[in-house]
């Protein structure tokens, strides 16, 4: 075998390799979109065999069951509520503090930097018994503010930030400074504009994070009023009849924002993942 | 336009490092002074002193008689241009102009007036709506430029700033600074580690060496005149040799002992404070240009020494010679090329002895050939 040859198999496995890794990732959600659209009696007889991603005799009839038993738009407003005002609090919170790491000088700052690198491996759950102690004699159970507030200072967002600072050269900061640009402008008209992958890579990572949530605002509220998706799923999980295309159905409309903020920030998360070296 | 002195400064950063010691140094206004040393010498640790970007740790810095060492980068109005240019990436040539007078508040016209003027000045008309990354390194280093000089500052200070080009183009750029600055009268702190450039570019050149000034004038003063064995050694291209000898009373006055070889001074000048009679028979340091060495002719030949190596160069040559006396030092010859030298050749040499310079054993200078 000559080289070209050789070339073209390595290629070739290459692909095929690739084909199967993308079909293992694509054949739930092919399943869940297929299920969707299929009475509920045929999700999971279908479910053993490939016909279990073919939507034959497609209806919207599960989406329709969705919006009868719970208040989707509610619900759907809520996640997209919280989730929103936690990204754009901890962009501004996180950059600023990952900025003021990286860049300022200041008594402490060494120690309170440790801090944050302890506090980014305590898991939410490991906290989550004295956090919801606290907001119930804060009197704030069952508002938007208490599954805000507690996720919009994040320790890994701040490392991010951090990390992608040290990056920039200083002399950009400094040619500002000595331009007549105070540490505030140097940060919003230099700084900031040439951290975009950064801060669509933490715009993506805490939307996907807090979208998901679950536990906590299991704990901390009550009723369709505040609650986001996730606890609106579950309830079709512990309220009988189990429909699975009415869960499906459900699961498709509660991803779909999820591949739509992606599809916007993808380009600079892409960046942001190989400039910050962090991985997705 | 202003008078810059720095009193006293000193620097030490937090690792250890004593980046400058007690400089004193004053820059008149209007004057270009260029600051040359080797890497690590403390030249930009001066630069970014003046500029407000690290604070002293002891000493003043003065502008115009006002103390300004505690005042903020922006409350000096001072320009700098980066070694890496520092251009806003995200701006185009035109935004990156107007930065420092958007910064300073000027009205939109005139704004617009002084970029279209420094545009001119500088030949960026046609780039102005280009990015950074869409320009040569040649053209990068004339925004930087241009932002330097839009808002009229009243010190320019230059880091390295021809280090990134290439040669050709050094050279260029290199003329167009010092018709720049002679144009705008703008007193002018220029950093480098380039000892031609330096003495091109300098009306006054300040050598420093760790830390520490070692002798600033005019360019020629410090060829001609070096304060000790750093300086001789530092300009010119290449530098002095420094060899050991000993002075000793002779019949027609003092004469260096070298290798064997007996140079009784003609001419020059003892070094002001100095005098000669009070190194007469201590060990000494026997400076030679490399072009007060040649191959001698017949019956003159002082001593003689072996080549290492040759630097053909064209118009003349670079000959590495082993030191006679076999101290173990490498002695540079610049000769013409009428010779044909090869390594390995011994060569008979002859010294000017009215170019001999002399230095005590601690380096400082006691006596200046004539050059």
């Amino acid at each position: 075998m000559n080289g070209r040859v050789q070339h073209a198999v390595a290629r070739l496995l290459g692909y095929i390799g690739l084909l199967i890794v993308l079909a293992l990732v694509l054949a739930p959600i092919a399943f869940m979109v297929a299920g969707s659209l299929k009475p509920d009696a045929r999700v999971l007889v279908e479910a053993g065999g490939l016909a279990a991603f073919l939507p034959a005799g497609a209806s919207l009839d599960n989406y329709r069951d969705v919006f009868a038993r719970v208040a989707f738009p509610r619900y759907l407003f809520n996640s997209l509520f919280i989730s929103a005002l936690i990204v754009i609090g901890g962009l501004v919170v996180n950059s600023l503090a990952g900025y003021a790491f990286a860049r300022l000088a200041w008594r402490g700052r060494d120690v309170l930097f440790s801090l944050v690198l302890v506090v980014m491996i305590v898991p939410l759950e490991a906290i989550a018994v004295p956090l919801f102690y606290q907001v119930t004699l804060f009197g704030w159970r069952d508002t938007y503010l208490v599954q805000i507030l507690p996720f919009v200072a994040n320790a890994f967002s701040i490392y991010l930030f951090y990390t992608f600072f040290l990056g920039l050269p200083r002399e950009l900061e400094e040619a500002a400074r000595l331009d007549g640009a105070g540490v505030l402008r140097t940060f919003l008209m230099i700084i900031l504009p040439n951290s975009r992958p950064v801060f669509a890579t933490v715009a993506i990572l805490t939307f996907l994070t807090q979208w998901g949530a679950f536990m906590w605002p299991l704990l901390v509220t009550s009723g369709e009023a505040v609650r986001p998706l996730p606890l609106a799923i579950a309830t079709f999980y512990t309220l009988p009849p189990l429909q699975w295309g009415d869960i499906f159905a459900f699961g498709v409309m509660m991803v779909a924002p999820i591949l739509v903020v992606f599809l916007v920030f993808q380009r600079w998360f892409v960046r942001g993942v190989a400039t910050t070296g962090i991985k997705g | 336009m202003a008078r810059v002195e720095l009193v006293r400064l000193s620097k030490t950063f937090a690792d250890g490092t004593r980046a400058l010691v007690d400089l004193d140094l004053a820059v008149d206004d209007g004057e270009f002074l260029v600051l040359v040393g080797p890497s690590g010498c403390g030249k930009s640790t001066a630069l970014r002193l003046l500029a407000g970007l690290e604070s002293p740790d002891g000493g003043e810095i003065r502008i115009d008689g006002e103390v300004v060492t505690a005042l903020s980068p922006q409350q000096r109005n001072i320009a700098m241009v980066f070694q890496n240019y520092a251009l806003y990436p995200h701006m185009s040539v035109r935004a990156n102009l107007a930065f420092p007078l958007r910064m300073r508040k000027f009205a939109r016209a005139e704004i617009a007036r002084r970029v279209q003027a420094a545009a001119e000045l500088l030949e960026l008309g046609a780039l102005l709506e280009r990015r950074p990354q869409e320009l040569s390194g040649g053209q990068r280093q004339r925004v930087a430029m241009g932002r330097a000089i839009v808002r009229e500052p009243r010190v320019f200070l230059m880091d390295e700033p021809l280090s990134n080009l290439d040669a050709r183009l050094r050279v260029q750029i290199r003329t167009d600074i010092a018709n720049l600055q002679r144009r705008l009268g703008t007193t002018t702190l220029y950093v480098t580690h380039d000892q031609v450039e330096a003495m091109t570019l300098g009306q006054r050149v300040a050598v420093l060496n760790a830390g520490r000034l070692q002798q600033s004038g005019e360019p020629q003063v410090l060829y001609r005149r070096p304060a000790n064995t750093f300086v001789a050694g530092f300009i010119g291209s290449p530098g002095m040799n420094t060899l050991p000898a000993r002075l000793e009373p002779g019949e027609t006055g003092p004469a260096v002992h070298w290798s064997g070889a007996v140079l009784p001074l003609q001419g020059g000048t003892t070094v002001p404070g100095r005098s000669l009679g009070d190194f007469s028979g201590q060990k000494v340091l026997l400076g030679l240009r490399p072009d007060a060495l040649r191959v001698a002719t017949a019956g003159e030949a002082i001593l003689s020494a072996t080549v290492q190596a040759v630097e053909a160069l064209g118009h003349e040559q670079l000959v590495y010679l082993d030191s006679p006396g076999g101290s173990g030092d490498t002695l540079i010859a610049r000769l013409d090329t009428r010779t044909r030298v090869t390594a390995g050749d011994t060569l008979p040499l002859h010294v000017d002895a009215a170019r001999l310079y002399l230095f005590a054993a601690t380096g400082e200078a006691i006596h200046w050939g004539s050059s």
